[in-house]
């Protein structure tokens, strides 16, 4: 028994450090790489750049964590955000006011009927989800014709989204912030705790007496509210809105939450390491645009191998963690 | 390095007093970890080299950048890759960032690009309003633009250089005549048309010119109608379909104009699936095609005889863009638009034109 707790307290600082920022020590790794290779890498126009860039797929992945915390999945994001923005785009030369709001409105309404299809008809979140995202892609391409969705981009809001503070772009500034809440809400509310009691074990929750439909409901319209966000923010970003834009933002989303270190089982994972994991995801296509000899294919396939290395990195990492929990047991 | 990872170790003898096990645990524990930053730091190491030789070896003259709309298609490849030879050949560095068709990733591209100040970036819109915000980005970092591939919102000499790319509406009426010419006169000619995908520029302008053109004829005796009109969105497969639901309904056609080569390829094969005649004579009862392009395949549709005439749109004008940039940098006047120049492939010189088909 005492040799056991001495080789655990041997274990150097650097060696638990290592097991619990993962994702961290991936993105140092990312930011040596890219400064080594690229004097511009490190410089505040190129961070801004990469913080401005990662903040709506950001935003919209703070949502998808708490659906996967909660033992969900979210394939609905990206389509909530394209119909999002397609209504924001619509709205924004008329009513800039209710642009904003609408659409928000809108993909909570539409986080909630995925909730009910989840807890109340018992549909697997992978299929009820999967049916909103075809849903709503077709109602943003029905909104826009097919076509572009030109967006008024001279109103408050969007001179306040496309704006700077101190060099550092207020859209970011958004997604921090919203993370910032996140973490408080993950973290110190009944709602948060509930969330992760509910992905580590649903029967054991709804033992204990929580609330487990209206938690996970909870879960999907937050998810549902953060994707139409992003939607409404690219709308303000940018003149004209493509439903075709937001393809695959379900899974940029997904992606950043399983590298924060997130367990797609749900239960397991911290709601402040999605940071790490959004800023890879907008590090990597930083550092092959400035390789800049990449057609297309060679940089998917080596986006496709830097996160298959992160994620082993971080299995291992965790299965390590599982050992030594085993070795002290 | 060897030198560190003994002496770290050396407190694991030094605790060979404790139990066996013990000792071996941390032994082992210790050597791992100290396995993997030696690793790690070997990984640093050679970066850094990499890095160094990387930075001592890359400076190959000025960088122009491309910033590519992102259509997977053998026109595109074409062009991106005469881009990149003459780049070397006149001395430049070429960098390219491809969009995948995606206004958000195209902005971030070009935020990419001129944070790192190249001399110039060509610039390839997606849409003509959606990619019209790539150049403020540009304007603000004071990088100057030409504008490739396709039409833009802006001003030329204020938002870009110049533009430079094919005249739809000049391929249009060229088409037209063509079309025209190839019946005797007095003929009144029925046409289908399928064309290329709604609201974008190519689409735009080749209906429009097509269009044009006709009502130019039609005010002499001969008729040219357009008793058909459906979309092929470029593609074979699309443009095939189109042309069987065109068969089934019985309509009486005598000429079709597509937008592509690949649309006109799937309106050959469904009338050939159904014995209709295709070639160049009229009177024989020959359906006569033509089309926009000049594909390897529609080349060969060319020599085969089933597909009548294409007006080319080409993707080999890389020397007008660093014309045009070298231009600029000797302060020379350059006009709003460079057209690039469009040729006729037919029998006669489809064998010449053979080594430019893409």
């Amino acid at each position: 028994m005492d040799t056991k707790t001495e080789v655990t307290t041997n274990n150097p600082g650097t060696a638990s450090l290592m097991q619990s920022e993962g994702p961290l020590v991936a993105l140092l790794a990312l930011c040596v790489v890219g400064t080594v290779f690229f004097p511009t890498f490190l410089t505040p126009l190129n961070l801004a750049n990469i913080l401005r860039q990662v903040s709506l797929t950001g935003i919209v992945s703070i949502g998808m964590a708490f659906v996967i915390l909660s033992g969900g999945i979210d394939l609905s994001v990206g389509s909530i955000a394209a119909l999002a923005a397609v209504l924001a785009a619509n709205l924004s030369g008329e009513y800039p006011f209710l642009a904003v709001l609408i659409p928000i409105l809108a993909g909570i309404g539409m986080g909630a009927l995925n909730g009910l299809l989840i807890t109340r008809m018992k549909i697997p979140p992978f299929i009820a989800t999967l049916a909103m995202m075809l849903g709503a892609t077709g109602l943003a391409f029905l909104l826009s014709d097919g076509e572009s969705a030109p967006s008024d981009t001279s109103g408050w809001f969007s001179q306040v989204t496309n704006s700077d503070i101190l060099g550092v772009p207020c859209i970011g500034v958004i997604f921090v912030l919203a993370l910032g809440v996140a973490i408080i809400v993950a973290k110190h509310t009944p709602f948060g705790r509930s969330v992760y009691a509910i992905g580590g074990n649903e029967e054991a929750a709804r033992m204990m007496g929580l609330h487990v439909n209206r938690d996970k409901m909870l879960a999907y319209m937050l998810s549902g509210g953060c994707a139409a966000t992003a939607g409404v923010l690219y709308a303000a970003r940018y003149t004209a809105v493509s439903p075709g834009d937001f393809a695959g933002w379900e899974l940029t989303a997904i992606a950043a939450v399983v590298i924060s270190g997130t367990s797609l089982t749900g239960g397991i994972g911290k709601m402040a390491h999605v940071l790490y994991g959004v800023l890879i995801l907008g590090t990597i296509p930083n550092l092959i645009n400035k390789q800049g000899t990449l057609d297309s294919h060679d940089a998917n396939v080596i986006t496709g191998i830097v996160l298959l290395a992160v994620i082993l990195l971080q299995s291992r990492i965790a299965n390590q963690e599982e050992h030594s929990l085993g070795d002290m047991a | 390095m060897a030198a560190t990872l003994g002496v770290t170790i050396t407190p694991g003898p030094g605790r060979q007093t404790g139990t066996a096990t013990k000792d071996t645990n941390a032994y082992k524990k210790r050597n791992t970890f100290m396995k993997k930053a030696l690793l790690f730091a070997v990984i640093i190491a050679v970066l850094v080299t990499a890095g160094a030789w990387v930075r001592l070896y890359a400076d190959k003259g000025p960088v122009v950048a491309y910033s590519h709309p992102g259509d997977a298609n053998s026109w595109f490849k074409a062009f991106s890759t005469e881009l990149e030879t003459e780049a070397g050949e006149r001395g430049y560095q070429y960098r390219v960032a491809n969009a995948q068709g995606k206004i958000g990733q195209q902005i971030a591209d070009v935020e990419n690009i001129v944070a790192d100040k190249p001399e110039f970036l060509i610039l390839g819109p997606i849409t003509p309003d959606g990619s019209a915000a790539a150049l403020d980005i540009a304007k603000e970092a004071g990088v100057p633009v030409i504008v490739v591939n396709r039409d833009i919102d802006g001003v030329a000499g204020e938002d870009y250089i110049t533009k430079i790319y094919s005249d739809f509406d000049w391929i249009g009426e060229k088409l037209a005549e063509l079309t025209h010419d190839a019946f005797p006169a007095g003929t009144k000619i029925r046409i289908v048309e399928l064309h290329g995908t709604q609201g974008s520029a190519n689409t735009i302008g080749l209906s429009r010119g097509f269009r044009k053109k006709m009502e130019e004829y039609n005010k002499t005796e001969i008729r040219m109608e357009i008793v058909v009109s459906q979309p092929g969105n470029f593609n074979k497969e699309i443009a095939m379909k189109a042309m069987e639901k065109i068969l089934q309904s019985k309509v009486e056609f005598d000429a079709v104009f597509c937008h592509f080569d690949d649309e006109a390829l799937g309106a050959i094969r469904a009338m050939q699936d159904k014995g209709i005649k295709l070639g160049d004579n009229p009177a024989n009862g020959e359906i006569i095609v033509v089309g926009n392009g000049g594909t390897n395949d529609g080349l060969k549709a060319i020599k085969d005889g089933t597909y009548y005439k294409i007006v080319s749109v080409t993707p080999y004008y890389a020397d007008a863009v660093f014309d045009a940039i070298e231009s600029y940098k000797k302060n020379e006047k350059l006009p709003d638009y460079i057209r690039v120049g469009d040729i006729v492939i037919d029998k006669s010189n489809v064998d010449e034109q053979m080594s430019t088909a893409f």
